[in-house]
């Protein structure tokens, strides 16, 4: 297996709580992975740690072999990682176009050769014209991301991450609020991205659509790494079907 | 008719500031009584500091609340300099302050954006009073709570800029360029980042923005415009003490931008000139005057909150929309009658 | 060694009279994330209160004191009714900025009806009497009744913060206004009582500042600024926090102000807040990574 992103030890404690402990784990280039748990697991958190929005207590985080828990958040995504948040986040001044144009222009032109996602090639317009295009957003290009729909949002944080060329993208419950259909239909079009050489690391408590969608889940319980395997493998879990599974049931 | 004249935005810039300027200059030859013309300068001086500062609070919407204190080293580096320790040239004297509150700022500016919020405001409010103290216990330097006093008006050659209306002029370029500066920085890059920060910091950095870099930017030339200024304040007053340096000064500015209306950069300008203009009219009520501003401030924040420029901005785009609305209706009716 | 003593003794009352001024804005913190620069002014007029009961009335300090916390209680109601309320949901500026407003509007106020900077006692109870310690410690009664008071209304403050319903609700509130709603919190009362706490907190100190020294038009700045280091030392929200940060900074302030020289005493409370949050921004109490 050649891991993308590499985790080791990642501890964070806020206070009296351990939002995550001692949590290591590879994510193989290329692949859809799940992480999932019940609320308060530390999802959030762990996510937040990789991204640089907190800093990790201990624990060390490769990207591609290069160490980045060191390194400030704007670095972090300039090496090639992306994310998106629970409660959707845009430039809520700026339109659709000018939020996805805004994180191109930071982000640099695209840096790594053999990716193949829309939105790669060209100048910073057509980049951002093939994204829009491609998420389906060209009739709201002038819309600030108040006057969509939730479904428009969603869409246009993603194209926003996207923007920024990345190797690895985290998604924070991206489907929240989705319906089944909603949810397909933006797993389609990630889908057409890990065609393109994307990693991505998916975040949902819809465990009917992950379990169904992702190549490998992780699973996580009070901040601990709990479990992980495959969709069949995680279902069949005992452990997992007590703190979760079962609690849904 | 504007954009046919002058093509690019730069050149309508340049115009724009030299016309705030010249109207300062120009205000000069209608009052010659020196206690206007004193106002006069107050308020290109309050201009050269806020402008620039409004890009830190409005742009960017970090409420520093410590300006009073840059103001104050860069008077008493110039008071220091020119009078008190030594007898170096006011024009010399001036690029030091600059470069003393420039870099004063910046090293202070790692620690203070570890803050955000109210944390930054208070922490950036004692760093002001931590300057305030140091300009009244510092004797050698400062003079303290006598201040320092003889400190010279600027000359080119032989011409001393002596007289106030002279000294008016000096202000005026001074203001041209705050404004200028300021408005180069806003446009383009740096201006898309301070507001992707004001609008959501931890975002922008995930999107790839050195957040740092920019707020440590901003904050140190706001704050080497406030020494600049500081250091004009000097040469006006001729003599200077810590009493004018205080969290007052600092709410002052605070104060311009919020009144003026924040985030742009005509509104700190209009914030100086209505408050200077305001103090005048109430000046008979003694204290109330205080009493009013404060209202103002409240209501301000709680009603208006883009300010008298934001409102100014507000009526221009109903009378434009009222009168495309008429014109739109005449040309209908013209189409009908065809 | 006996001037040391006599220095921490000081310092203690101080500090906890300052700590009384921080609790009310640790308070308001710490439940609605709203810092109120204007609390400042609270003490200051909650200062001259007292000094109309006492010195003016004749009445008993304990009166005046309970008419300083009742009259500044009702003023902060009024600033959460008229003002606070529709800052909710604001960016911070917003509301330091138009409490700073209300600052100026009242301080205005007080010089309007009660003149200049004269400055004006308050009669406390055991004013000449002291206890002596040893050769020459000498602890004031006024003092000694501050800090009861003191000690009084922490404890008080404690009950209603953990023992009643209100605290609950309290309690509940400062973890998120949606914990809040899901209890089935009726927010305006709530809301109406914690500024009104808050505000007694501020009249009360002021009672004692002025009973300590004078009441002045001015005298709501010093404890101000104290007042929002101090819950930044002690975390900002924190009431624990502000008594420690205020006995702390209180024993500092006397002991440098008599064995260096007052100028560097005032400095020291700015040069420790600097510090502070450049070392544990979360402050003392604070939790880290919650970041304001
Ligand atoms: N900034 C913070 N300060 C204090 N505690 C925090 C902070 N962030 C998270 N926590 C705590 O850490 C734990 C993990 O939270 P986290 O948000 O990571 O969980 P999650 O798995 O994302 O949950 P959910 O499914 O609800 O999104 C929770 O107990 C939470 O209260
Ligand atoms: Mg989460």
């Amino acid at each position: 297996m050649d891991p993308i992103l590499e985790i080791r030890d990642l501890s964070k404690r806020f206070g009296g709580v351990e939002a995550v402990k001692a949590v290591s784990f590879d994510v193989p280039r290329g692949s859809l992975v799940g992480l999932i748990g019940p609320n308060g697991a530390g999802k959030t958190t762990f996510v937040n740690l990789v991204s640089k929005h907190e800093s990790p207590d201990t624990g060390s985080v490769l990207l591609d072999k290069r160490p980045i828990h060191r390194l400030p958040s704007f670095k972090v995504a300039r090496a090639g990682l992306a994310r998106t948040y629970q409660k959707n986040r845009l430039f809520f001044e700026e339109s659709v176009s000018e939020n996805i144009r805004t994180a191109m222009i930071w982000g640099g032109a695209a840096k790594h050769q053999d990716l193949s996602y829309p939105g790669l090639k060209g100048k910073e317009e057509e980049r951002t014209a093939e994204l829009m295009e491609f998420f389906a957003l060209t009739a709201q290009r002038d819309a600030l991301p108040s006057g969509l729909s939730h479904l428009h949002r969603r869409r246009a944080e993603v194209a926003q991450a996207l923007a920024l060329a990345p190797k690895l993208l985290m998604l924070d419950e991206p489907f929240a609020g989705f319906s089944r259909e909603e949810a397909f239909d933006l797993i389609d079009h990630l889908k057409v991205c890990q065609k393109g050489g994307l990693t991505m690391l998916l975040i949902d408590h819809n465990m009917e659509v992950m379990l169904e969608v992702c190549e490998y889940l992780f699973v996580m319980h009070h901040g601990a790494l709990l479990a992980s395997g495959t969709s069949a493998e995680v279902r069949a879990n005992p452990e997992v079907i007590n703190v979760y599974l079962g609690a849904e049931t | 008719m504007i954009e046919s004249l002058l093509p690019t935005r730069s050149a309508r810039a340049i115009v724009g500031w030299s016309i705030v300027a010249a109207i300062l200059v120009l205000l000069w030859v209608l009052v010659d009584n020196n206690y206007y013309l004193r106002l006069l300068i107050s308020a290109g001086i309050a201009m050269i500091g806020v402008i620039p500062f409004g890009l830190l609070m409005g742009h960017m919407g970090y409420m520093a609340m410590g300006q009073g204190g840059f103001i104050g080293v860069g008077a008493y580096v110039v008071g220091c300099l020119t009078v008190q320790r030594f007898e170096i040239d006011i024009w010399a004297a001036l690029p030091i302050a600059i470069m003393v509150v420039g870099a004063l700022a910046y090293a202070f500016s790692f620690a203070l954006f570890r803050l955000r919020g109210y944390h930054f405001s208070i922490g950036t409010l004692a760093l002001g009073q931590l300057l305030y103290l140091a300009f009244d216990s510092w004797e050698w330097a400062t003079g303290g709570p006598h201040g320092t006093s003889g400190i010279p008006r600027p000359a080119i050659g032989e011409f001393v800029f002596a007289t106030n209306s002279r000294f008016l002029i000096i202000v005026s370029v001074f203001v041209f360029l705050a404004g200028f500066t300021s408005w180069w920085l806003a446009r383009g890059h740096v201006g898309r980042a301070l507001n992707a920060i004001r609008q959501d910091e931890d975002l922008a950095g995930a999107r790839g923005l050195d957040v740092l870099r920019y707020k440590q930017l901003i904050f140190t030339f706001a704050a080497v415009w406030a020494g600049l200024a500081g250091g004009l304040y000097g040469s006006m007053q001729i003599s200077i003490d810590p009493s004018s340096f205080t969290i007052w000064g600092s709410f002052q500015y605070v104060i311009y931008v919020i009144i003026g209306g924040a985030g742009t950069l005509l509104g700190p300008v209009i914030g100086v000139i209505f408050i200077t203009v305001l103090d005048q009219l109430i000046a008979d009520v003694g204290v109330w005057n205080q009493m009013i501003l404060g209202a103002l401030i409240v209501i301000t924040v709680l009603f208006f909150r883009g300010g008298l420029w934001g409102g100014i901005r507000m009526l221009w785009a109903l009378a434009l929309k009222n009168r495309s609305a008429d014109r739109s209706a005449v040309s209908t009716q013209a189409g009908a009658a065809e | 060694m006996s001037a040391f003593a006599q220095q921490l003794i000081y310092g203690t009352s101080y500090g906890m009279n300052l700590a009384v001024a921080a609790a009310g804005l640790a308070l308001l913190f710490g439940v609605y994330r709203v810092i109120n620069l204007a609390h400042g002014q609270l003490i200051m007029f909650g200062g001259y209160i007292a000094y109309v009961v006492t010195t003016g009335l004749g009445l008993h300090f304990f009166v005046g004191f309970a008419a300083a916390m009742v009259a500044m209680g009702v003023a902060g109601v009024i600033l959460e009714i008229s003002v606070f309320r529709i800052l909710q949901r604001r960016p911070a500026t917003d509301q330091l900025l138009a409490s700073l407003g209300v600052y100026m509007m009242i301080g205005i106020l007080a010089l309007r009806i009660w003149g200049d900077f004269e400055a004006r006692p308050i009669n406390m109870p055991g004013e000449e009497g002291a206890i002596l310690l040893g050769e020459d410690i000498r602890i004031d009664f006024a003092r000694i009744v501050t800090i009861a008071i003191t000690i009084a209304v922490f404890a008080v403050l404690y009950f209603v913060v953990y023992r009643t319903h209100l605290g609950r609700t309290m309690r509940a509130t400062a973890q998120g206004p949606e914990t809040a709603t899901l209890m089935g919190i009726r927010k305006r009362e709530v809301a109406a009582l914690v500024f009104f706490i808050a505000g007694a907190l501020g009249g009360a100190a002021g009672a004692m500042l002025g009973g300590l020294f004078n009441v002045r038009p001015d005298m709501g700045f010093q404890p101000l600024l104290m007042a929002l280091i101090i819950i930044i030392f002690g975390g900002m929200g924190s009431l624990i926090g502000a008594i420690i940060a205020g006995l702390v900074l209180g024993i500092l302030y006397n002991l440098t102000v008599f064995y260096v020289g007052s100028k560097l005493g005032d400095l020291v409370p700015f040069a420790v807040l600097l510090i502070i949050l450049m070392v544990r921004p979360q402050g003392l109490f604070g939790l880290p990574g919650r970041r304001a």
